[in-house]
């Protein structure tokens, strides 16, 4: 015994200890159990009667054994314009937030700005959208309005990721890229974003997700219905996409196999949205495994 | 959408009632353009804003304080 004796007071912590640990991993086993849960569920309730050509075939009004195709691509045609307007805006704002922005009121206004924004409900940016597109433009329910509002609604989300990813650059590599007489840009460039870039790919894959399963924007900027035909790249054409066909479908419909239809859908969206995570996040694990050898 | 759409105060946990951004998605379909009823549903998105601006200045000024202390 050197000086350490099992008191009363010890007893108790340690016991504390002991149960602390348990309820940690309880909680932690519980959420896992929820959602392996709720994937199980969705998956083996739509998977199992999943064929190809439900993925190919025209949604129908009345008659049952409608597809998904023109819906499905719709969701990625969206996608990827929103993508393509809210990527480089989203990371160009959070670059200038960490890296230029000075530190006075007018930035402090501007960042609360960006977090309030990325924490409204995305129906507001619908009617945003609406507003825009359909009343002051009148081109009506568009693709492109349903892009655009999608990024709009991505915006703040993004700049926010980018921003956190610089910020946690260490200074001292930094420091070294000025010290061998680099700009500023070059610095940017070549050192931060090369060493920020897994963040923020995490960031615009939670971001891919989350606009791949929105449906409140898309509801009242692209509109409750296709063009009707399969592979329709018009911008102006209406295009619902495969969460707002979920809940059309689930909430609307009158064909008799909508329930199916339904399952089906929400099996196809969950699995896609793994996908999308799977896809950005493959290349970043391999980049690491060969760094690491 | 599980909440029942039903417009109400609830008395209960388990009686029905309805939120301000599911309401807007129901609504907005099938409002006039230049109706009370199309301006009061953006006046509730408006409200929405204001709520989340209002939350994120709350949690500003926390923070604030406990970096101060």
């Amino acid at each position: 015994m050197n000086g350490f004796t099992r008191t009363r007071h010890t007893a108790r912590a340690q016991r504390r200890n002991k149960l602390a640990t348990i309820g940690f991993y309880t909680l932690g086993v519980l959420v896992m159990l929820l959602i392996f849960w709720l994937l199980f569920t969705i998956l083996s309730k739509g998977l199992p009667s999943l064929r190809l050509d439900f993925l190919l075939k025209q949604p129908e009004e009345i008659d049952p054994g409608g597809g998904i195709g023109p819906v499905l691509f719709n969701s990625f045609y969206i996608l990827f314009i929103s993508l393509l307007i809210s990527v480089p805006i989203g990371i160009g704002a959070g670059i200038y937030m960490a890296e230029y922005a000075p530190d006075n009121a007018f930035t402090g206004a501007l960042r609360i700005c960006v977090e309030s924004l990325s924490s409204v409900p995305s129906i507001v940016f619908g009617l945003l959208g609406l507003a825009i597109f359909a009343e002051y433009f009148g081109v009506g329910l568009t693709i492109l309005g349903g892009g655009v509002s999608l990024a709009l609604l991505n915006l703040p989300m993004l700049a926010r990721v980018t921003e956190e990813a610089v910020r946690a650059v260490p200074g001292e590599i930094r420091e070294a890229g000025y010290a061998l007489g680099m700009t500023k840009f070059h610095v940017i460039r070549k050192v931060v974003v090369p060493v920020a870039l897994p963040a923020i790919v995490t960031g615009v894959c939670l971001v891919a997700g989350r606009a791949f399963g929105e449906s409140a924007v898309i509801i009242l900027t692209a509109g409750l219905s296709t063009s009707g035909e399969m592979w329709d790249f018009n911008l102006f054409s209406p295009g619902e996409t495969l969460a707002v066909h979920l809940w059309y479908v689930q909430s609307e419909a009158i064909v008799e196999d909508a329930r199916q239809i339904a399952d089906k859908s929400a099996a196809v969206l969950v699995f896609v949205v793994l996908l999308i995570n799977f896809m950005f996040r493959f290349p970043l694990w391999l980049g690491n495994r060969r760094r690491g050898r | 959408m599980v909440i029942g759409n039903t417009p109400q105060l609830a008395k209960s946990l388990f009686a029905p009632t309805s939120v301000l951004t599911s309401n807007i998605v129901m609504q907005i379909s099938n409002v006039e353009f230049d109706s009370t009823w199309n301006y009061s549903l953006h006046m509730m998105a408006f409200l929405l804003l204001l709520i989340s601006f209002v939350l994120i200045l709350i949690i500003r000024l926390l923070g604030r304080k406990r970096r101060d202390a």
